[in-house]
């Protein structure tokens, strides 16, 4: 394997740690990569120093410096396409489907039946 | 420069514009609207749901200070605790609008004979309501008859599900034995208009305006009305979208720029006999700048109610505090709005402003703590017409064009202050019965000044007005405001409704009176 691709997988799995640990799913949500390509991420970022630090080492992201470095990095570039893509709105309608399930509601016009007869409130 | 020539010459392609665009375009004339804003894919501005907030941050931001688009205006809100929100594009501001259409209630239009507040319309809800009617039924307005708020509304679209926080809160409200009713929204009951999703003004009136001959010009601004020595409006001249100067000579001008840009061209357009304003005798012009104040209250719930689905704009309503009640120690009132909560995006960087979110493993207990289980109301104050609050030509800051942008010098009053206060209380108190588990509120919010009114007002004379009850400039016959400059009072509701009726009203009396103008 060459050097090169070599370092373009480090980068690839370095980023895909980092997105994993930013957005890490849980019971109903996936974890981010698994919703987005981190190929459409690394096209998104317009920092070409962080993507080349990536490739050099593994990043510690329990420093809080790298941390708080990935943050301001990606932050703002990885909530759209994770929230826009077909498998987050899939499950964030079976999570709404379960919440939902127990929850009970009135007939609308039943619920109007106090407010219908009320004396007319406007004035001319 | 080159000249051109049109019959009926309409000035701004937004709500008012469109709508008379429409109502005129049944005479065989020529009819010209020019807009300074771009033609925009119907697919871009038909959004829903993640789209809807992604698109408020970019393309589809409410503040053109933000946007800085070419055909934005700078608008200076220094000297204002509520900041301008609106949106140029053919369609105007209605590319943006929440598509809430509450009419107005017969006591707004008589505000200084009930209260003492205020001034008086020249015309009342009766006189509208005809138009009222005419505009539902163009919009496709859902809602439901019977609403002791209104006098009676009928023809209305099937009210839209108030979904599961509608529920809840009109159980509390029933509680409490305040009034509340579905709203009135813009639906239009086809196919392309999927849930959520509301027509705008190129759907109702301009496509079909267009259809009828009407000659839409996208990314054209007009810098001045000019007028011959006998005091008629002549023309404009206007940029075209290649920034040609053009003199498009006209018999008839209907002003449709909204309660600041139509004071902005006025002012533009000065000269001589008017050297502070067009049409300007009364010095009204630019003055009584009203806004509706809003205050916001949300109310964080344990469970999950799905709150960022439903109505664009309002599942429902209150106007329990309306109408003056003399012991609440302000005059007239607000309306409660029950809204759709953010969705993901716009919830994580709301949190993120009061640092209760960060990304890791506790990012999606963070999220849903509050996406989905919070309530957000808005408290919809009436305001009063104050001659301090008024706009005024910026000339420091000028648009694309070079055309002086806007200047925006506004206070709340007492009145309002002691509204925004019992408004919020009110909420505190319903958020409580309905059994939430904590409860944010603030006022006013910042960038909420989308509804524009009063800074042309109608009157009886050129002394203390611009234009009479038809919108027709007391100084120049053929010049009519047509837009929510001309209101003298603002209510306490949405405007949207109101200011396609009044235009229709407008443009049906021109229709009647057409050979006197055009003999002008």
């Amino acid at each position: 394997m060459s050097l090169k691709l070599n370092k373009h997988l480090l980068m690839r799995n370095n980023l895909k740690l980092i997105l994993n640990t930013m957005i890490p799913g849980d019971d109903y949500m996936p974890c981010f990569t698994k919703a987005v390509k981190v190929e459409k991420i690394i096209k998104r970022i317009n920092n070409d120093k962080f993507l080349h630090d990536l490739k050099m080492k593994e990043i510690n992201l329990n420093e809080k410096e790298n941390w708080d470095n990935c943050v301001k990095i990606l932050g703002n570039d990885i909530l759209e396409p994770y929230f826009t893509s077909n498998s987050v709105i899939k499950s964030l309608n079976l999570r709404k489907k379960k919440y939902l399930r127990n929850v009970k509601k009135e007939n609308m016009i039943k619920l109007l039946e106090k407010v219908k007869y009320k004396k007319k409130i406007f004035r001319k | 420069m080159k000249k051109e020539k049109t019959d009926i010459l309409i000035i701004g392609s937004g709500a008012s514009g469109s709508a008379s665009a429409w109502n005129l375009s049944k005479l065989n004339l020529k009819i010209t609207c020019l807009e300074q804003g771009p033609l925009i894919d119907k697919k871009k501005y038909s959004f829903n749901n993640v789209k809807r907030e992604i698109n408020k941050f970019k393309d589809f931001n409410i503040d053109p200070n933000q946007r800085r688009f070419e055909s934005d205006y700078p608008i200076n809100n220094v000297n204002s605790p509520i900041s301008i929100a609106n949106y140029n594009a053919v369609g105007g501001s209605t590319l943006i609008y929440s598509g809430h259409y509450p009419r107005f209630h017969p006591s707004d239009f008589n505000t200084k004979k009930i209260d003492n507040i205020g001034s008086n319309w020249l015309f009342n809800y009766n006189d509208l309501e005809k138009y009222y009617n005419l505009n539902d039924k163009m919009v496709g307005v859902s809602g439901l008859s019977g609403d002791p708020a209104y006098p009676k509304i009928n023809n209305l679209l099937p009210p839209l599900d108030i979904g599961y926080s509608g529920n809840l809160l009109a159980k509390a409200f029933n509680k409490l034995g305040w009034h509340w009713w579905p709203s009135y929204s813009a639906v239009k009951e086809s196919k392309i208009f999927k849930k959520g999703i509301r027509p705008t003004a190129v759907e109702i009136y301009l496509n079909k305006a267009i259809k009828n001959g009407v000659v839409i010009k996208p990314n054209c601004r007009v810098l001045k009305i000019k007028m011959s020595s006998k005091n008629i409006a002549t023309g404009a001249i206007y940029l075209d979208q290649d920034k040609k100067k053009i003199f498009l000579e006209a018999s008839i001008i209907l002003l449709a720029a909204n309660g600041i840009g139509t004071p902005r061209i006025l002012f533009n357009s000065s000269n001589k006999e008017f050297p502070n304003g067009l049409a300007n005798t009364s010095g009204q012009l630019g003055k009584n700048l009203m806004l509706h104040p809003l205050g916001y209250v949300e109310g964080h719930f344990k469970k999950f109610l799905a709150t960022n689905e439903g109505a664009e704009g309002c599942a429902l309503y209150s106007h329990e505090f309306y109408e003056t009640k003399k012991k609440r120690g302000f005059k007239r009132g607000y309306t409660i709005q029950l809204l759709k909560s953010s969705g993901p995006i716009e919830s994580f960087h709301y949190l993120k402003k009061f640092n209760k979110i960060n990304f890791g493993k506790s990012f999606f207990k963070d999220l849903f703590n509050y996406y989905g289980c919070t309530i957000p109301l808005a408290i919809i104050c009436e305001d009063v017409p104050d001659k301090n609050n008024y706009v005024e030509l910026d000339h420091k800051n000028k648009d694309s064009s070079g055309m002086p942008g806007v200047k925006i010098n506004y206070k709340l009053s007492k009145n309002t202050k002691k509204m925004l206060s019992h408004g919020i209380n009110q909420c505190k108190k319903l958020f409580k019965k309905a059994g939430a588990r904590d409860v944010v509120a603030f006022g006013p919010v910042k960038n909420t000044g989308w509804h524009l009114v009063g800074t042309a007002k109608m009157g009886t004379s050129k002394k203390n007005s611009v234009v009479n009850k038809f919108g027709q400039c007391h100084d120049i016959k053929n010049l009519f405001i047509i837009d929510s400059s001309i209101y003298p009072s603002s209510s306490g509701v949405n405007i949207a409704s109101t200011v396609q009726a009044v235009s229709l009203m407008i443009s049906d009396h021109i229709k009647k009176n057409l050979t006197k103008f055009l003999n002008k």
